[in-house]
């Protein structure tokens, strides 16, 4: 495994926790939203880490890019559906706090 | 090297945006990471998701927060950083920890490296594509034949995927109170008497 790989990897590692600490510590919609994006984000690189590590000529595989490729378009529509459903908490009123949203709740 | 550098400024960027109060600066740091991934995405030979995660992360993506963090936000809000919970820095930062650790023996303490099954089947015709004309991992072609050869059917799931959210995210965020007409003043709500009836036809 090649230095760059690995330290990818460790790299992927880092920012995915940084990412879980944000959605642990912050109570602000929008700012958890930021750090699950950063989690994805996370999981590309390992994506395209392991890519780069099996890609051979006798086996061109480059799975790990298209599976990132489809986080990405994924994460796009999560942006959509969980800022829109911010917006609609907003709307109601001036200040939400993740806590205090359980209208869901059974 | 270019590698650490880049690792770094993500680092540093991601940890920026976990500390900033505003989410205004919370977003300009995560723009920052995104950069700084896209330029890892390209020294691990991805030259296709480099250009893809600066269009659609630090373009689209961002701005959408943006929008909706200056629409709907009072700067005068000071809560941002106040924990619930007696102690939930600390053990928020224990259980990160632990779970780094885990993760870090996942990719290397275990039985990393070894190949649980080979793919099946005759493909040396992309086989010989990729050493015929001599095209590096970086090209955008070999990813294309990849992608329709082996994953068109996700491809596809992907745009009926993309579609169903922006029709619920019109759905989620809309007002039907004041659909149709101003908003009105916060008074005494008005009756009109085309709304008394049924629901009108648009």
């Amino acid at each position: 495994m090649s230095e760059m790989v690995s330290g990818s990897l460790v790299l992927s590692g880092v920012l995915f926790t940084i990412g879980v600490l944000g959605v642990m510590i912050r109570r602000h919609p929008v700012v958890i939203f930021m750090c699950i994006e950063l989690m994805l984000n996370a999981a590309n690189v390992a994506l395209v880490a392991f890519n780069q590590q099996h890609y051979s000529n006798q086996w061109p595989a480059l799975d790990g890019q298209v599976y990132a490729f489809m986080v990405i378009a994924i994460a796009a529509a999560e942006v959509a559906i969980g800022l829109a459903i911010i917006v609609a908490l907003f709307k109601r009123r001036e200040w939400i706090d993740v806590d205090e949203i359980n209208l869901l709740r059974g | 090297m270019g590698w650490w550098l880049m690792a770094a400024i993500a680092v540093v960027c991601a940890i920026g945006m976990l500390s900033s109060r505003n989410p205004v600066h919370s977003a300009l740091w995560l723009v920052g990471n995104f950069m700084a991934i896209a330029v890892i995405f390209l020294l691990l030979s991805a030259s296709v998701l480099f250009a893809i995660q600066l269009i659609v992360y630090a373009g689209a993506i961002m701005v959408l927060f943006l929008f909706v963090v200056m629409f709907f936000m009072s700067p005068r809000l000071r809560r941002w950083m106040r924990p619930a919970l007696k102690g939930q820095l600390v053990l928020g930062g224990l259980l990160v920890i632990a779970f780094l650790l885990l993760l870090l023996w996942g990719a290397f303490g275990s039985a990393f490296g070894t190949v649980i099954g080979e793919p099946s089947g005759a493909r040396e015709s992309l086989v010989a594509a990729a050493t015929d004309t001599a095209v590096g991992m970086g090209d955008p072609r070999p990813l294309g034949n990849w992608l329709f050869s082996y994953h068109v059917l996700p491809f596809e799931l992907t745009s009926v995927l993309l579609l169903i959210a922006m029709v619920g995210a019109l759905m989620v965020a809309r007002d039907i109170r004041s659909e149709g007409r101003d908003r009105l003043p916060d008074t005494a709500p008005v009756v009109r008497p085309e709304d008394a009836g049924e629901e009108v036809q648009a």
